[in-house]
């Protein structure tokens, strides 16, 4: 999943430079900058299923997210906030919340980001009820596609990617996929 | 981050929310504890993947074999008695502080 993640970055890096490469105009003009035209504040929200293994659990869920930040010439810059609710194979149910700081550039319609969280996970227990918490901390890296565009708005379908570990522990003990339908308000 | 910082960070949410670390043998545990709540009538296993006193009960084998055992075989082994049985040993060896009983294996 790790190296997953470093060939995912690699190729969309390699990509955001190739397109600032070609965007070069000889004539002396300085290169356009992201976002030209939409800079300024903008929200994001987002709902979608998610999969998620802790250790060797699988567990499902579904998640929503909201983030807020601004589009600016050196990229979006997003606070973001995302809440999970899922249960594990064996019917034990899940609570995450997360929160952090993202960062994304735009190609095309496309969005490819990365970010940091942290946040908490409980897991609730089958023996007694009692609910297990742990912090988590992590990072993630996330691509979005505009599906629909208005002046001021944008419906995206994207997935998102994390790895994370509870209290500091090594290796990470969380991987996570989810699948979004949201909106980004500029 | 430097390392430090995030321990600092960790210990100061662990004290502010009073988390405790969820570990492999503990998740499996109640993973186990689940399916066999599924098997077994009114299962009292309440302290058979520890409670912050008494030690999980279950390996991390035991808890893999019990979820891959069906409630055929796990009711047919008398598996639900046993975890029950070393899910009390497991609370009464915490209270007298003794060294942890030997018990039978649970997983048929």
């Amino acid at each position: 999943m790790t190296r997953s993640l470093l060939v995912l970055t690699a190729s969309a890096l390699t990509l955001l430079a190739s397109e600032r490469a070609d965007a070069y105009d000889p004539s002396g003009a300085p290169p356009p900058r992201w976002f030209e035209g939409e800079r300024g504040f903008s929200m994001k929200v987002s709902a979608g299923p998610s999969y998620r293994r802790i250790y060797r659990v699988d567990a499902g869920g579904a998640q929503i997210g909201v983030a807020f930040g601004g589009q600016t010439g050196s990229g979006g810059w997003y606070g973001a906030i995302r809440a999970e609710l899922g249960q594990t194979d064996q019917g034990l149910p899940i609570r995450h919340l997360g929160l952090g700081p993202t960062w994304e550039a735009p190609i095309g319609p496309w969005r490819f980001g990365f970010g940091a969280h942290s946040g908490i996970i409980s897991i609730q227990r089958a023996s007694s009820g009692a609910w297990l918490t742990d912090l988590t901390l992590g990072g993630h890296l996330f691509s979005t596609v505009d599906v629909y565009r208005a002046s001021s708005y944008a419906a995206t379908v994207g997935l998102f990617f994390a790895t994370e570990g509870m209290d500091g522990d090594d290796p990470p003990q969380i991987h996570h996929v989810s699948a979004r339908l949201g909106v980004r308000f500029f | 981050m430097k390392p430090h910082l995030a321990l600092k960070l960790a210990v100061a949410g662990t004290l502010l929310f009073g988390t405790a670390a969820i570990d492999e043998r503990t998740l499996e545990c109640e993973q186990a504890i689940s399916h066999l709540r599924s098997c077994c009538v009114n299962l009292d296993a309440k302290s058979a993947c520890g409670d912050g006193c008494s030690p999980v009960t279950l390996t991390l084998d035991e808890s893999h074999c019990l979820q891959d055992s069906s409630c055929e075989a796990i009711r047919s082994s008398s598996v639900c008695e046993r975890v029950e049985t070393a899910s009390r040993a497991a609370h009464d060896t915490t209270a007298n502080e003794t060294d942890a009983p030997e018990r039978e294996e649970v997983c048929p």
